[in-house]
């Protein structure tokens, strides 16, 4: 650890991010943002400094933190005031001391790691804090007379550690570890019996002369005894597994290996029990041992990241409801019954089904149905849940709890039930369980008859078992986790998550690509602006304009601004009179004696502007009037992400592309270059997405959907590989297979080729181990079979497989430059 | 050769202690963060503030929050 950090010139001393302008700064420390340079003041002043000396650029980034804090901040935690979420939140409380566990995303660092566990220099009461640094776990406890969760809460989300509480961490209660423990004491007794049972069979193999009745008693006997709880408790889910798909009627790779231990344990039992041998105790202990370190291999992948979120990890924990004697108090979610008044502020979430009470309100859906746009709604229409209050605070009365709404309802498809989409995965490894089984045991029969009928049905018997020992699929089972388990680690360095092991092949199969477009496909963040007028504007009209455009919280509004203060360097600092607003319409404002207005056609009309068009246009579009005269209009669209153009030229070569989005078609055009007309599905809900990916399954399309949104949740669980977009991989995601770091998308196409190439390594570690139990059987048909062949053979084609794998999925990945 | 018995006995026991050693690493959650120890002990050493210091420069702000709401 270097602890003697030196200050980087350009980046921001405290997230590392790069600085326009030094303009941020204390001495010769450099910030991108004041809200980065509060928490260092905060640190600095608090004598926690070394928080920057164990990493170098520790901090998360806190731009835009800076304003929120001030406004909503007071406000923002309060419903940790409530003591029943409290108490359904904390682990433990005694009435003076309380803790809990808290998830934090955005630890990352040795740094975060110090900061954390010495909360309690920053805030009395805190008496400890323990990180659990793979599950970004946060443990704290507090001294209730002191401080409080809220206070705890506001003070980690000041300093850029803000947890994560949501309807899902209510609902289901953090833990702070992971309860792998039994895995661990499976892998660690395994390897334990195999060491041993090793070093009481080499008397044996080395012996020049028999050893005595004494020594093979004592040696057998011991093998015995530590043979028995790898059957019993190591290796039993093996058993476990094969038995439940034979019960299905169905052969997994499962089925040959349980044949295979069932062999080595019984066999070797009874030649050490009927003296006839020293039995393969050693085989069986290494073959179990290597099996669950190629689990463990598959199993230690992404811990921290949440694969199976759902909508109540994006649903807040509770809202204000407006009781009956007009007092505001807040309300967990789950608890919230039809005829609730609530009360929802400016970006705050709607939590259910309800009602519009107020004239008017702004909803933004573009998370939950993909439509880009804001929509105006009227007095007494439905909003659906998941929409977020733009502008004013809007009060609602709710029509249905959270989990019966119109959204939730997708999660009640057949498609989000888990353990259907894990059986239909139908792995490489699966299909060939089926034949290769047969086959071996056709071999064993066959071989086993004949010398029954040659020598006596004991050397029949003999050849049948030794020939399921040595063809138990070990080395074939080691090579799916061992290549796709590295190929994982390679793309979780390059910012693309994958679940698990066993999903991965599904990525290497896909044929079929299905993007979303609002957020996917456009950048949900910036649009491009045309502006379309009829008069030329003064520099003061233009200042008037954007100082206008500020006033409004109206998306539209706001992104005019921000495009107008780029396209225009030297607006003049004026002061707008008579602001008026009417919420999702339009706004208007006077200077002097001119006047601006801004908005819909409707609004310019009923404000009596000469020469509106009769006509709207198909663009959205922000229309100007300016001294009651109509001026022309500002056209949005949608602006296609940087580099997408690209990806999907490539894309396109070997994959069918489609476009499914909750949109309208008006941006149509601007992808007609890289979508067939038919293949641009426009206006489709969440159910009608997941039917769609349904239709393109039927006809044996492998789908990979691309997606971000909860709009997206249906037809990512229904694709054969779901991918997440995201522009931070620890924000919330709904459920995939996959989560891509929305900077990467853009190698996607190299990430599939990458998968197709490690596919073909498990071809070929198929074709070794096969080749391994080919030469090994020939030993077992001719009635050869030793336990030493055995225990030779057994690991090394083992071992030859996992340094195959490895190895050559690292060398792919260095050629293909990731 | 009989010696061999004995070494035997020990030999296993000695393993049977490990494995109890393991056992006990497991069930005390060692292995539940592999990480965050390892940069833990590293943290007495950079610790210029006293504890004393600290507790009293306590910051304000989130007094104030409490104090609003």
């Amino acid at each position: 650890m270097n602890l003697s950090k030196t200050i980087s010139k350009d980046q921001c001393y405290h997230c590392g991010t790069d600085c326009a302008s030094k303009e941020v700064h204390i001495e010769e420390k450099i910030f991108c943002c004041d809200g980065c340079k509060m928490v260092y003041q905060v640190l600095d002043a608090n004598g926690m400094d070394s928080y920057y000396r164990l990493a170098s650029n520790p901090g998360t980034n806190m731009a835009g933190a800076f304003e929120v804090k001030n406004e909503a901040d007071a406000t923002r935690f309060s419903y940790l005031d409530d003591p029943n979420t409290v108490t359904r939140l904390i682990d433990f409380t005694n009435g003076e001391v309380s803790s809990i566990t808290l998830d934090i995303p955005a630890i990352h660092c040795a740094s975060c790691i110090w900061l954390l566990e010495n909360l309690r220099k920053l805030q009395r009461g805190i008496l400890g804090a323990k990180v659990n640094f793979m599950k970004r776990k946060l443990a704290i406890t507090w001294q209730n007379s002191e401080t409080t969760l809220k206070d705890v809460v506001a003070l980690l989300a000041s300093i850029g550690y803000e947890p994560e509480l949501n309807l899902d961490t209510i609902q289901n209660k953090q833990s702070f570890f992971s309860g792998s423990q039994k895995e661990w004491l499976k892998l660690g007794y395994a390897g334990f019996a195999f060491g041993n049972i090793m070093l009481f069979s080499f008397p044996e193999y080395l012996a020049t002369a028999p050893l005595g009745q004494g020594f093979n008693w004592v040696f057998g006997g011991l093998n015995l005894i530590l043979a028995i709880p790898i059957l019993l408790f190591s290796g039993v889910d093996y058993l476990k597994s094969g038995w439940a798909a034979i019960r299905q009627g169905k052969v997994n790779l499962d089925v040959p290996i349980s044949i295979g231990m069932l062999a080595l344990f019984f066999r070797s039992a009874v030649e050490i029990l009927f003296q006839l041998g020293p039995g393969y105790m050693d085989s069986f202990a290494g073959l179990i041992f290597l099996l669950l370190i190629g689990r463990w291999v598959q199993r230690k992948t992404t811990d921290h990241l949440a694969f199976d979120r759902d909508y109540r990890s994006y649903f807040p924990i509770s809202t204000t409801r407006i009781s009956q004697d007009g007092k505001e108090e807040h309300i967990n979610i789950d608890h919230l019954k039809q005829g609730d008044m609530i009360y929802v502020r400016n970006k705050e979430l709607i939590p259910a089904d309800a009602l519009l009470l107020d004239n008017e309100a702004l909803i933004d859906y573009s998370f939950v149905s993909g439509e880009a746009d804001a929509l105006t709604i009227k007095k007494g229409s439905m909003v659906f849940a998941g929409g977020r209050v733009v502008g004013k605070s809007t009060q609602f009365v709710v029509e249905k709890t959270a989990d019966a709404g119109y959204l939730t309802q997708l999660w009640n498809d057949a498609a989000f039930d888990k353990k259907d989409k894990e059986q239909r995965v139908q792995n490489f490894a699966d299909r060939i369980s089926a034949p290769f089984t047969l086959v071996v045991m056709g071999i064993a029969l066959v071989a086993g008859g004949y010398w029954t009928a040659a020598a006596d049905w004991g050397k029949g018997l003999e050849v049948v078992t030794a020939v399921l020992i040595i063809a138990c699929p070990c080395a074939l089972a080691l090579s799916a986790p061992f290549t796709f388990g590295s190929a994982i680690n390679v793309l979780a360095r390059n910012g693309f998550y994958i679940k698990n092991a066993r999903i991965f092949e599904n990525l290497s199969r896909i044929n079929t690509a299905v993007f979303d477009k609002t957020g996917t496909l456009t950048s949900m963040r910036d649009s491009i602006i045309k502006q379309d007028l009829r008069v030329e504007l003064s520099q003061k009209e233009w200042s008037m304009v954007y100082q206008l455009a500020m006033q409004s919280t109206h998306p539209l509004s706001a992104k005019l601004g921000s495009w107008l203060n780029e396209q225009h360097q030297k607006l003049l600092l004026i002061e707008l009179t008579e602001i008026e607003e009417q919420t999702g319409k339009g706004l208007c404002a006077k200077l002097g004696e001119s006047s601006v207005k801004l908005g819909s056609l409707s609004y310019l009309r009923e404000e009596l502007v000469a020469n509106v068009p009769a006509k709207e246009s198909k663009h959205t579009a922000v229309h100007l009037a300016i001294n009651g005269r109509y001026a022309g209009c500002f056209k949005f669209s949608s602006k296609v992400r940087e580099g997408m153009r690209n990806l999907l030229n490539e894309l396109k070569k070997d994959i069918r592309l489609f476009v499914l989005s909750g949109d309208s078609n008006r941006d149509a055009a601007i992808f007609s270059d890289h979508f067939g007309k038919d293949d641009m599905h426009f206006g489709k809900s969440p159910q009608q997405k997941l039917a769609f990916i349904k239709e393109l399954q039927s006809d044996g399309s492998k789908v990979l959907m691309v997606g971000d949104g909860l709009n997206d949740a249906g037809a990512l669980v229904q694709s054969d590989f779901g991918l997440a977009l995201t522009e931070k991989v620890t924000a919330f995601s709904p459920a995939s297979d996959g989560i891509i770091d929305a900077k990467r998308l853009l190698d996607l196409g190299t990430f599939i080729r990458f998968s197709q190439k490690a596919l073909i390594v498990v071809y070929l570690s198929f074709g070794i181990s096969l080749t391994y139990n080919i030469i090994g059987i020939s030993f077992a048909v001719q009635g050869l079979l030793s336990p030493l062949v055995s225990a030779i053979l057994m690991p090394v084609s083992s071992l030859t497989i996992i340094a195959f794998t490895t190895t050559v999925v690292s060398q792919l990945a260095k050629r293909m430059k990731i | 050769m009989e010696i061999l018995f004995l070494l035997i006995a020990f030999s296993l026991t000695l393993a049977l202690i490990f494995l109890g050693g393991f056992y006990w690493a497991v069930k005390n959650k060692q292995y539940e963060d592999s990480y965050s120890p390892s940069v833990r002990i590293l943290f007495d050493d950079l610790d210029p503030v006293s504890k004393k210091d600290a507790t009293s420069t306590t910051i304000t702000s989130t007094k104030n929050n409490k104090e609003e709401a």
